[in-house]
């Protein structure tokens, strides 16, 4: 592209200097096929229109949607293994507490024995056990 | 309006940096908010570059989800609109580089229809067919010069600004600018009645 019609089209997105101005009147008067380039140009400017589209309704709604099946690994800073099973761990968490709160509440204790309701065990008591009580 | 109502309640609206913060402190809420006060700017920008309505959709989407992922990374140096348009502008051009061959269908193909031409008149049907003319005509440059026209014509930013945007100098845009309507009117001009 030439000085003079890289000046034409700076015209187009400021003010030319004096100099500059003069030349391009100048250059404008002398030829027919530039004066046709600005005039298509200016066409194509004016032609150019902003699309109306726009994103479809629940937009927003669709992007949220999609965060929370990604999951967000920088927020929650949790294992991947973890945040897979994260509504399982939940419950077990939960249940463990529950083990916890029964045995202190009826026996004052956290012994094993307590927790699991059975006395210690031994080879002896276990086959006795599943002989006698099964 | 609204907006007027609510400075007039005494409420004013979190800046874009308050409500990234309550993001990060998984305030979904405030996100939906980003996303609604910024997806206009995203779509013009995303409409402009890709002529495909559901692949504009999903671009879109995903622009706000690598936001959102990245969220950390966003430090404030510019606008927040200005890093969103960069993402969009990115992830439209990776769409069009991957269907490139089918983006490119040749200009000479279009009916006569399409392509009747720019007369001086004031006839609505030509200016009609012009414009859809004009619009596949964008959709045939370069990235290069597409995404300088598109945010600079169709969407209207300044030349500053869309240096600002696409990390460029002035000078640059303003080249690329020139060569891009250059080429769209080298584009059009077996068209135009004289």
């Amino acid at each position: 592209m030439n000085r003079l019609k890289r000046i034409m089209y700076k015209s187009l997105e400021m003010k030319l200097s004096p100099r500059e101005q003069q030349r391009l009147d100048r250059a404008m008067e002398k030829s027919p096929q530039l004066r046709r380039e600005l005039f298509l140009v200016k066409e194509i400017r004016s032609a150019v229109q902003q699309p109306k589209n726009s994103f479809s309704p629940w937009f927003e709604t669709k992007v949220i949607h999609k965060i929370n099946t990604l999951g967000n690994p920088e927020r929650i800073g949790l294992s991947p293994l973890l945040q897979t099973y994260r509504t399982a761990t939940l419950i077990g968490l939960v249940a463990i507490a529950a083990v916890i709160v029964v045995a202190l509440v009826l026996n004052g204790s956290l012994s094993l024995e307590a927790t699991t309701g059975l006395e210690t065990i031994n080879a002896e008591n276990l086959t006795a056990f599943l002989a006698f009580e099964y | 309006m609204l907006t007027n109502e609510k400075q007039e309640r005494g409420q004013v609206e979190p800046s874009d940096l308050q409500l990234i913060e309550r993001v990060k402190e998984g305030d979904m809420r405030s996100f939906e908010m980003i996303m609604n006060r910024h997806k206009a700017k995203v779509a013009a920008v995303i409409f402009g570059m890709i002529s495909d309505t559901d692949s504009a959709e999903d671009i879109g989407q995903e622009v706000f989800i690598r936001f959102f992922k990245t969220i950390g990374n966003f430090k404030g140096d510019a606008e927040l609109s200005t890093y969103l348009i960069r993402i969009a502008i990115n992830l439209s051009i990776n769409e069009l580089n991957r269907n490139r061959k089918r983006a490119l269908v040749p200009l000479e193909k279009m009916s006569t229809a399409e392509t009747a031409g720019i007369s001086d008149g004031n006839d609505s049907s030509e200016n009609n067919e012009l414009k859809e003319v004009l619009d596949k005509a964008i959709h045939l440059l370069d990235p290069k010069y597409k995404k300088v026209i598109v945010l600079r014509l169709v969407n209207g930013y300044s030349t500053k600004e869309t240096a600002e945007i696409l990390n460029l100098p002035m000078g640059t845009v303003l080249s690329r600018l020139a060569r891009g309507q250059k080429k769209l009117q080298q584009m059009l001009e077996p068209y135009v009645k004289n």
